[in-house]
Formats: structure tokens, sequence, C-alpha cells
């Protein structure tokens, strides 16, 4: 198994690579690599492409992974939406779609509904259920010991998910779907899903802030997703920035979530009059979600509505407070927005985090690198999907290094026939 | 509620080649704006991307078959369209966001007046020279942006030339650099697209020229990439949300057996950022 999946993780790094420079990149003999190599190309998991540039002497082929091979589904379970996506071996969204949230239902009825949906995507994309690794399910709260959402012990879940307390979702889902099903909290597989298509680069310490209907964080250190002993890692939407402030849904006081989250931000512009009007909000009348709603407020920003906009910075600035106590507790190189609410008010949020991070402790040192994700508004269903890739393609113990960072990048570049 | 999407999804195939990987910020924010007219009747987006029209075409075939959507938005309609005459024969219904294939309805951007809005806005400053890194050539959205823009200059006695990109970054940054490297460089760049553009600041920037003082540039489809570039790129306003939601009306209307008519977006007009200002 490790030694598959260290060549394996090596040409997926690589992009592409010979055997030459696989032996290089992993340290194996080349009897290893060519035994190796060969079982890869007949399970259709690594494919020859051509030829690596001749600098004199025999040319090497080249072999890179065959990503439409295997497939992994990723599914984002929220209250407001269900959104999935298929992505291929090589991470890239091939299918995706959004359907309506869990809402007030039974955790047994989402769960089948979730099935059937998963089976018409996958029917939708032609694919063969063998080539389908499995699901990763991803929400907003921890993975709890019984597979399930957790939450403080007192409280539990976001008010929204309740109903999930206690309930085996894990088991659930696999028992309906027939496929391996992988287990993760939504804002840290935001940061997973960014790691693995090279969001972060070669930091050694990474955060992805993720706003959708709260607020949260992922953390990669050292190349691996960090998830603590209990996954309540990263909880960025509870640190708080105002010791008098109001009590928030967890039991605390002055969280950035109660204070300036998308619900306080949407419940803020309901109720000033003249704010409502502009954002087009009719009283009575709801959007499915808050994200939905938060949206429209960032659209009425853009078309330079002043108070949308003076509500989302006032909003971003105590993220970005939020955010420089992240960088100074992590010492953070790079810190990547994303999530469906960032994905809207990006352009608002960007430069005001950014600005609060120039005052961050290391700044003698270096600085923190604050960028806005590429795939934002399916970052957490991508990042459940990247889960499952993970679990295949990554040698137990390690974690996957993003691509252009391993050696094997460099040999294929300056790589001599000689 | 229903237990699968099978009577309720719309089909949207993407095609582009595999090398433009994910979806460039256009589609999400399009696509967002069909989902917000959809989700309120339970209705979805079911987006595909392929590497080519011969795998879209398949994709079409495997959803009539499964019943799996009840239409289909087709996008970037181009020359010699092989598609809708395939979604006639599967009766899938359909409507175009673009230029009108066959009888579909149509959910309509005025390029031409566009264009002539771009170009207006860079002689107004001053600009004779002026190029314009285009969108793939066999897209109709890109011909008729090209004839607007010859047209437009002939009439104003400016030098225009059209070089065509593929929507990428890659190809925005190369085409930039050439233009500006060869001679009689323009004074003025207009770019299809936001990743294009943002490439092309950069690059412009790599070479030692300043902008807007060296060169001027106007990107197309304004998205976040535009407005946080540095200086912020001048861009044409489309709003692509509502035109997603134009879509998402029509859709509607389509599936419930109601008269589609044929729906236009507003002209788009030049948002004066930091990268426009006179010639040299």
């Amino acid at each position: 198994m490790s030694s598959r999946s260290v060549v394996l993780d090596a040409i997926r790094a690589a992009g592409t690579i010979s055997r030459v420079g696989l032996i290089r990149a992993t340290g194996f003999t080349a009897p290893t690599i060519s035994t190796l190599v060969r079982k890869l190309i007949n399970e259709d998991l690594v494919v020859e492409t051509g030829h690596a540039k001749s600098t004199g002497g025999k040319r090497r082929v080249l072999l890179q992974l065959n990503h439409a091979s295997r497939y992994a589904v990723g599914v984002h379970l929220d209250h407001g939406v269900i959104t999935y996506a298929l992505t291929n071996l090589g991470g890239t969204v091939v299918a995706r779609i959004s359907r309506p949230g869990a809402g007030a239902q039974e955790p047994a009825v989402v769960v089948a509904r979730i099935a059937t949906e998963i089976a018409a995507l996958i029917d939708g994309v032609g694919v063969e259920r063998d080539r389908i690794l499995g699901v990763g399910l991803v929400f907003p709260g921890p993975v709890n010991a019984t597979r399930g959402m957790g939450g403080p012990p007192d409280v539990g879940l976001a008010p929204a998910m309740r109903q999930w307390n206690g309930f085996p979702l894990g088991a659930a889902l696999e028992q309906v779907t027939a496929l391996p099903v992988a287990l993760d909290n939504d804002a840290t597989a935001a940061a997973s899903g960014e790691h693995w298509t090279g969001g972060f680069g070669t930091a050694t310490s990474a955060a992805a802030l993720y706003m959708g209907t709260g607020i949260g964080a992922g953390l990669v250190v050292n190349g691996s997703t960090y998830r603590g002993p209990s996954g309540n890692v990263g909880e960025l939407g509870h640190v708080c920035v105002s010791a008098d402030g109001p009590r928030c849904w967890c039991g605390a006081r002055g969280c950035v979530e109660a204070l300036a989250g998308p619900a306080a931000v949407v419940a803020a512009a309901r109720s000033e009059p003249a704010t409502a009007r502009a954002v087009g909000f009719t009283p009575g009348v709801r959007r499915p979600s808050v994200v939905a709603d938060f949206a429209a407020i960032s659209r009425a920003a853009r078309r330079g509505e002043p108070h949308a906009l003076a509500l989302l910075e006032r909003s971003a600035r105590h993220v970005g407070v939020a955010a420089r106590t992240l960088a100074n507790l992590m010492d953070l190189e790079v810190l990547v927005l994303t999530g469906p609410s960032l994905a809207t008010a990006g352009s608002v949020y960007l430069p005001i985090v950014r600005h609060e991070l120039r005052a961050c402790f290391a700044r003698g040192t270096h600085t923190v690198d604050v960028r806005l994700s590429r795939s934002a508004a399916t970052a957490s269903a991508i990042g459940a999907a990247a889960l499952v890739l993970e679990s295949e393609l990554v040698p137990p113990g390690h974690g996957p290094r993003p691509p252009e960072q391993v050696p094997g990048r460099r040999v294929r570049l300056t790589e001599s026939a000689g | 509620m229903d237990d699968t999407w099978r009577t309720s999804a719309v089909g949207l195939v993407l095609a582009r080649p595999p090398r433009l990987l994910g979806t460039e910020p256009f589609f999400m924010e399009f696509i967002a704006g069909i989902e917000e007219r959809l989700a309120a009747h339970g209705r979805s987006v079911l987006l595909h991307v392929v590497a080519h029209h011969d795998a879209e075409i398949a994709a079409y075939r495997r959803w009539a078959r499964q019943r799996l959507v009840d239409a289909v938005v087709l996008v970037n309609p181009s020359v010699d369209d092989a598609r809708p005459a395939v979604l006639r024969d599967l009766r899938l219904p359909v409507v175009v966001a673009g230029e009108p294939t066959g009888d579909n309805p149509a959910v309509r951007r005025d390029d031409a007046g566009s264009m002539r809005a771009a170009l207006a806005h860079l002689v107004g400053l001053g600009h004779r020279r002026v190029a314009r890194i285009s969108g793939p050539d066999a897209l109709l959205h890109t011909r008729t942006r090209t004839a607007a823009l010859l047209t437009a200059a002939a009439e104003s006695a400016v030098d225009a030339v059209v070089v065509a990109g593929d929507y990428s970054a890659e190809s925005g940054a190369r085409l930039t650099t050439g233009l500006l490297d060869g001679p009689d460089p323009p004074t003025a760049i207009i770019y299809d697209n936001d990743l294009m553009a943002v490439a092309g600041l950069h690059a412009v920037t790599e070479l030692g020229h300043r902008v807007p003082r060296d060169v001027s540039l106007i990107a197309w489809d304004d998205s976040s990439l535009c407005r946080l570039a540095s200086p912020a790129l001048t861009t044409m306003s489309l709003d692509v949300h509502s035109f997603g939601e134009s879509v998402g009306e029509s859709v509607l209307r389509l599936v419930t057996g109601e008269s589609v008519p044929q729906r236009w977006c507003a002209t788009e007009t030049v948002v004066v950022r930091g990268t426009t200002g006179p010639p040299r």
C-alpha cells in the first residue's frame, strides 16, 4: 500500500514525470519503480503521455495521473443548501449542483435524499460506479466520536443544525450509498481543498478563512491539515473581538460571528429600512438561506449602494481583527479567503483583511499573503472530494504535497538523459 | 419534496480545454444568477465541465435518455454549431445565453453596442492605435464584437488590430507581450474577459511599462479580479448575475410551457477605474 501511494503521490504532485525522475523523487530502486509503475498502469491510474525533451541519448517516457480513471464525490451539507461536486482524480470539478438545504428535516430523510442525489450526479456524468472512490461529506461543526456532527456539549451545534446532534451520519450515508464515506468540518475541508489544488503554495503555515452561514478557519501546517485531538480546530468565528459584546449562540460573549458574521450582517440590513430597500429585501419574503441574503447585500454594495457597502466594511474590519489573532497565533504566511459568502463579498473583505494583517506581529520578518480562493463558492464540496482523493493517493502519515513542490517537478525540468 | 432532481434540474455544459482548470469567475456568477431564480421553485442547475463539444453532445444524449434534466442552457453559441440540431432531435428544451440559434429562445447581450462604448471611451481619451485580445474566434459573440470594433474604428479613423486569445491568463500575458514588443505598439488594449486582462496588466508591468501612462487597458466581465487588481482595472460592466437571472427567468417560463420572450441584457457601460487615461 504505502510504496504504491508514495509513487502515486509523486506523480500527482509532479504533473508529469519520467521513471528516472520517480527514482530520484522517491528514493526507490529502478526495479521497484518499474514494477510499481507497471501495476499502476494496469490499474489504469497512470498513463504514459509522450516523451521528455531530448537532450541527447534515449528519450524518456513521461508518466502522469490518468485523471479520468477515478472520481470522488464531495458533499457540503448545510442548513440552507447542499452543494455537490464530482471531481476527477486530479481534483478538477467535473460536475456541480446545489440542492435545497437540510432545513428542519429529519436527518434520515436528508441522508436518503443525499444518496439519490449522489446517484443522479454520477449518472449525469456517465461514470461507472466502480470508478467512484468514495464520498466526502462535510458540515458546519466538528466530527464527533460516533462519526456524526458534534459541538459544545451544553449547546451542541449551531441552532440551524441541532437535529443532527447524535445522528450517526457517516454510517447512515455509507449504508444507503454503498460507498466509503469520509467526514470533516466544512472550513477544514475548504483548507484541505485549497492545499490540494496548490492555493497555499509552499507555505509551512497556511489557513483558509471560511465564510458561509458562519465563520470558520482551516489550518494546514507543514503540508498537513491540522485537525487537533477533537476536530475543534480553527473555530475563528468564536474568537472574541469585544469582551462586552453580544451573546453568541455558543454561549460566550463578543464572538466575531455574533458581531460580524453573515447572519449578523443580514439582520442589520433588515433592521434598517433604507438598507433593506436598497438591497431588495421585502418584509416577510425570505431567501432560502443566510448565504443568499448576504449575497444580495454584496451585490448591492457592488452596485455602489453606500449603506450595504458600509455594513460589509464594518464586518470586514471585525473579521480582519480576528484574522490578525489567527495570524499571530500561527505565524501564518498565507491566508486564503473562501466560502460562498466570500465568493460574493471577497472584493470588499480582501483589502480590509489585508490591511489589518499588515499589523501582525511577525511583520518584521515576513508579510502575510492574503488571497481570494479561485473556487470560493464550491470550496467545501471540492475539499470534501479531496478528502477521498487524499485517502487514495497520499501515503499514510504524510500530508499531501502541493503541486510543484516535490523534487520530481524540478527533476523533470532539469533532467538530462545522460 | 421530490426524491431526486430528475424532474427539477436544468443542465449547463461548459466545454473547455482541460488546461483551463476549473471555471472562471464569470460562469460561477452567471450560474449563481440562474440558481437565484430557480431555487425559489425548487429547481437547480446541473453544471458539467467537459473538454470539447463532442463530449458536450454525448452529455445531452445521456441526459435525454435518463430524463435527468428538463431543459438545457446553451452557452457560447459558435460558428457551425452542431449542438442546436442535436438538442432539437433529443427534444430537450433550450434557452440560449447569447445570440439565438434556430428558433430557440435567447437572452442576448448587446455585444456590438458595448464594444462601441469601449472604443468611444478610448477615442475620447485621444487613443488612435487600439488593439483587442479577443476570446476564441469560433464564438459568435467574439465575431460580433470584432465586426463592431473594426467598423467603429474605421469611422473614427483609429487603427485597430484584433488577436485571438482563448480566455486563459496564459494567452492574455503572451499576446500582450507580443503586441507591446511589436512594431507600432498600441496605446490601448481591450480584453474580452477578466482573466486575460489581469494577466495582461502583469505582463505590461513586467515589461517595465506603466499603466495607464504608457498603455491603457480595458477588461470585460467585471469581477472581483478586476476590482482587486493594482491599479484596479477599467472594465465593461456586464451585470453577470442579472444576465444569469434573466436566463433563469426564461428557463422557468420554458419548462412551465409559457411563451418565452427574447430578452436583452442592458448595453454595458465603461466603469472607469485606474487603467485608462490619455496616451502619452
